[in-house]
């Protein structure tokens, strides 16, 4: 399996670059985007997308094994996940790809499939003409494909190897993320001004995790979620002035490793996998 | 749209051979009737029906683009 690193301007651009040394198309081979491309500001820290391209011909074709498990061995490295795990991960891919591609042709709507390897996720961004179908009001669309998905990937396998996947359409993903952030950020600061806690409309585990994180520095709100999912929603209250943490319903939770007034902020009752 | 459900549910469950779907029409409301094996029915709903939830929706999604009304129903 051949594998190349090439950086450029934009994503596409590095991309094509690494196809042309490898000969290869972009159905043949794994794109996993390490560094994005960011504009910086006024000229200021721009730099360049850089991006790993993986030849996948061949691979099934019963390349030497030892082979193989040099590359992937060299990958999980830096992924820091098994080798075993890695192989997992690519079938758990393989099998995501087949089930979309199958979906979108019942459908009728034609789309492309970019995988994009992050940290502890597989993302895999869907591309095409008017794609906004598959996003639907909030993204509950692309959630639920993103739920099914997840379920068909991880059919076979019990609890350990799980694959968890992603969908992400037009950077769907990462716009809703920054506007999560800006409306956490802005309510906290009226939940300060007014002394009164804020109720948000009901959201994703994915969604009040964002909400959560953005807030967990602040020292002068808390945040809990409340209500039975699918309606579930993140509750912005303010800390009172002395500084000490409001008496909260989860206050008697006494796990996790924060020490002294930090420990029982932000304690959420969470539903397993979140 | 019965190919899509059928895809959809036959990925899910364990005998994909069982999978069927029936479709009707009800006052302008196309009505979509999935049956799956007995005990591939906890794959197809899900707890609290949070399976069956998301394929609706993703069924409706794409109703939408045909400009149809549909409801899909699980037995």
């Amino acid at each position: 399996m051949a594998t190349v690193e090439k950086e450029g301007k934009t994503i596409e651009e590095a991309v094509e670059l690494a196809l042309s040394e490898l000969s290869a198309r972009e159905e043949d081979v794994d794109i996993e985007v390490l560094v994005p491309p960011s504009k910086g500001f006024l000229g200021i820290g721009a730099r360049l997308a850089r991006v790993r391209v993986s030849d996948r011909r061949g691979e099934t074709a019963g390349a030497v094994a030892g082979d193989s498990q040099v590359v992937l061995a060299s990958q999980a490295g830096r992924a820091d996940a098994g080798a075993a795990a890695s192989r997992a991960g690519q079938q758990g891919v393989a099998a995501a790809k087949d089930f979309l591609q199958a979906v979108f042709r019942a459908m009728g709507i034609p789309v492309s499939l970019e995988k994009l390897r992050s940290k502890e996720a597989v993302v895999l961004n869907l591309r095409g003409e008017n794609l906004g179908v598959l996003i639907g009001k909030h993204g509950q669309t692309l959630d639920a494909l993103q739920y099914l998905t997840g379920l068909v990937v991880n059919r076979r396998s019990d609890g350990e190897e799980r694959t968890r996947i992603i969908l992400d359409v037009e950077d769907y993903r990462r716009r809703r993320h920054d506007t999560l952030k800006k409306l956490a950020v802005r309510l906290a600061a009226q939940v300060k001004r007014e002394g009164v806690s804020k109720v948000l409309e009901p959201m994703s585990s994915q969604e009040r995790k964002v909400i959560h994180t953005t807030l967990q520095a602040d020292r002068l709100v808390t945040t809990v979620s409340e209500g039975e999912e699918p309606r579930r929603k993140v509750v912005i209250s303010p800390v009172n002035a002395a500084g000490r943490e409001p008496v909260g319903k989860y206050g008697h939770n006494t796990s996790g490793g924060r020490a002294g007034r930090e420990r029982n902020r932000h304690r959420v009752r969470r539903p397993a996998g979140e | 749209m019965r190919e899509l459900i059928e895809v959809l549910a036959k990925n899910l469950v364990d005998n994909p051979d069982a999978v069927k779907v029936a479709e009707r029409e009800e006052n302008g409301v196309f009505v979509y009737e999935l049956s799956v094996a007995p005990e591939d029915m906890g794959k197809v709903i899900g707890k609290q029906g949070r399976i069956a939830r998301a394929i609706r929706t993703v069924v409706k999604a794409a109703a939408v683009r045909d400009n149809r009304k549909i409801t899909v129903d699980i037995r």
